[in-house]
């Protein structure tokens, strides 16, 4: 008899065990995946999560009043993706990912990559991964342009063009063309020309359910690191294309100090995005965080005013080949005013 | 129950032996797990899937009172627990569970060694899962959505002699419970962390336990445990959590012997 009980026991457990069905029961079903189910986990999770609601002004009920009744409308998924894609652009945010693809977009005419730098006014010292090209001007005087703060092992990049620059003065680096990327590197970066730990910006992520609902602001700091730092002074150029991680690198130099800020007003393209997932496997981004200046005002959709303003133009680059914000850094480390 | 458990306080069935020397244990468990979870703030999905995990446990009976004190770790990979057949991306989560459990019970009157035997006590639980939402080829690579929970409730605990072994049964109720659920993904928001105050009408738990004892009497000694847990969580991004495993895990006895 007693033989018979342990494994007897043994085997109850490992039945009990098998029982996952009744686990799912507990934690039940999915929600539908029909067009109005989808349409409503959207709607609600914006409503929920998307951090830009007090700065985009924008009447998220009536827009949901406004295109439910059309995703209810739709055939099929397919068709309420679509329905669910012209709701998200009245954002005018280009941090919403719609299934991958960007669905607004806010900037304010045409942009354009000066292609004119290297040959007139930098002599090209090469590309490094991760999208960075270096060269100098003068002897004195280093360019760099960080083309994206994309990528692990990015900063090594960095450190590897601080020192192919070796012993110039001053820097230009160039970030107008830059969409961003990964907060890190933008604070690694310039970390690298840091000397002590400083508080560049502060964030607020959302943290409740009315739009305005925002935990407290959290400093974001830039920490001396890099195999190498830069001490000398350092031209930072901008446009309408620094966007989002690019920008919280111009807030990071600018607070840093020896920085002169060149070129046009940023983007003005924010948060921290989040990525989200529907019951039916599509999958969505969007920020859930508001980015504040040091002095606690947001720039969503304002952008970073430089400190010595330039604005090139296209007939300029193309057919002149001038360009007007280059030219002007390129001035200003050579001490003119 | 409170007078209930005081009762048993006052009177523990043993104590007319007088100066029962303590009984103790440390048991090293490892086993599988398995994991169902649904948790609004990381996904309208409810994940499941299978792991490992560990476990020590310590306790110390004397004179009809039982101390208990244990640790648990756990990790599993967990994917849909529906299909998915239009997903943009691939869908996992690595899923991890670390709990400190730390209890006293005391037995009714009336048991014995070979009879069954009733016990009931009270438990301390804290419970801290962390579930890291990957997203394999984005530049959004994981997001993190934890969950921590303190909890405090009775508990009744049933043993008998089955065959050479010993079976024992218990179960958990906590009854207050603060809870820890960030509001979003905390990677760059620790300050998302909001702890409150769960009343039974948000907050449901039971875990129980079901196990087999081979030769109790020995020093050394075989412990065969299934486990399961239920958690629910109900507020503005509800939670629903089921936790199974079986153990298999060596008991090293010290102290007098029964």
């Amino acid at each position: 008899m007693r033989r018979r009980v342990a494994p007897a026991a043994v085997l109850s457990l490992c039945a009990a065990f098998s029982l996952c069905t009744a686990c799912n029961a507990i934690v039940g079903p999915d929600p539908p995946a029909s067009p109005a189910a989808l349409f409503d986990q959207v709607w609600n999770d914006f409503d929920l999560h998307y951090s830009l609601f007090v700065v985009k002004q924008v009447n998220w009920d009536s827009l949901g009043a406004v295109y439910r009744p059309r995703a209810l409308a739709a055939s099929d998924p397919e068709g309420a993706s679509t329905v669910i894609a012209s709701m998200l652009s009245k954002l005018q945010d280009d941090h919403v990912l719609w299934r991958g693809s960007r669905v607004g977009t806010q900037r304010h005419g045409d942009y354009f990559a000066p292609t004119v730098t290297f040959g007139k006014y930098v002599q090209y010292g090469g590309d490094l991964p991760g999208g960075i090209s270096y060269g100098v001007v003068s002897p004195a005087v280093g360019y760099i342009a960080f083309s994206t703060f994309e990528g692990s092992g990015w900063l090594s990049s960095v450190d590897s063009a601080l020192t192919l620059l070796g012993g110039v003065n001053s820097i230009i680096i160039d970030v107008r063309n830059n969409e961003g990327g990964f907060l890190e590197n933008a604070t690694g970066a310039a970390g690298r020309f840091a000397d002590r730990t400083t508080t560049v910006a502060y964030v607020r992520y959302r943290n409740g359910p009315a739009h305005s609902d925002f935990a407290a602001p959290m400093a974001q700091q830039v920490v001396p690191a890099g195999s190498r730092r830069f001490v000398g002074k350092v031209y930072l150029l901008t446009s309408r294309n620094t966007i989002s991680a690019a920008e919280l690198f111009v807030l990071s130099m600018r607070a840093l100090g020896n920085t002169t800020v060149v070129g046009d007003t940023t983007a003005g393209e924010t948060g921290n995005p989040f990525a989200r997932e529907l019951q039916n496997g599509w999958s969505y981004q969007f920020p859930e965080s508001l980015e504040l200046t040091l002095d606690g005002h947001w720039f969503e959709d304002i952008g970073l005013a430089p400190d010595v303003t330039v604005e090139n133009s296209i007939d300029e680059i193309n057919n002149h080949n001038v360009d007007a914000q280059l030219s002007r850094a390129i001035g200003l480390a050579a001490g003119k005013p | 129950m409170v007078a209930a458990i005081a009762s048993c306080a006052w009177h523990p069935a043993h104590a007319q032996a007088g100066g029962e020397p303590p009984r103790q244990s440390l048991t090293v468990s490892l086993g599988m797990v398995q994991d169902t979870r649904r948790d609004a703030a990381d996904s309208p999905l409810a994940y499941a899937g299978n792991g490992t995990g560990a476990r020590i446990d310590y306790d110390r009976v004397r004179e009809g009172s039982r101390l208990h004190v244990s640790l648990t770790a756990g990790r599993s990979t967990l994917t849909p627990a529906g299909s998915v057949p239009q997903a943009d991306i691939p869908l996992e989560e690595a899923f991890g569970l670390y709990a400190l459990e730390a209890g006293m019970d005391w037995q009714l009157r009336g048991g014995s060694a070979r009879r069954a035997e009733f016990a009931l006590g009270i438990e301390f639980g804290s419970t801290l899962t962390l579930a890291r939402h990957l997203y394999a080829g984005q530049d959004i690579a994981q997001q993190s959505f934890d969950l921590g929970v303190a909890t405090l409730g009775p508990t009744a605990r049933w043993t008998r002699r089955v065959g050479a072994g010993q079976v024992a049964a218990s179960l958990a109720v906590p009854l207050l419970a603060w809870v820890d659920h960030p509001y979003a993904d905390v990677r760059f928001a620790p300050q998302l962390m909001h702890v409150h105050f769960a009343p039974l009408s948000q907050f449901r738990q039971a875990n129980g336990e079901l196990s087999y004892a081979f030769r109790p009497e020995s020093r050394i000694g075989i412990t065969a445990t299934y486990r399961l847990g239920i958690f629910e969580l109900d507020e503005l991004e509800p939670v629903r959590h089921v936790s199974q495993s079986f153990s298999v895990g060596v008991v090293r006895r010290f102290g007098a012997m029964p």
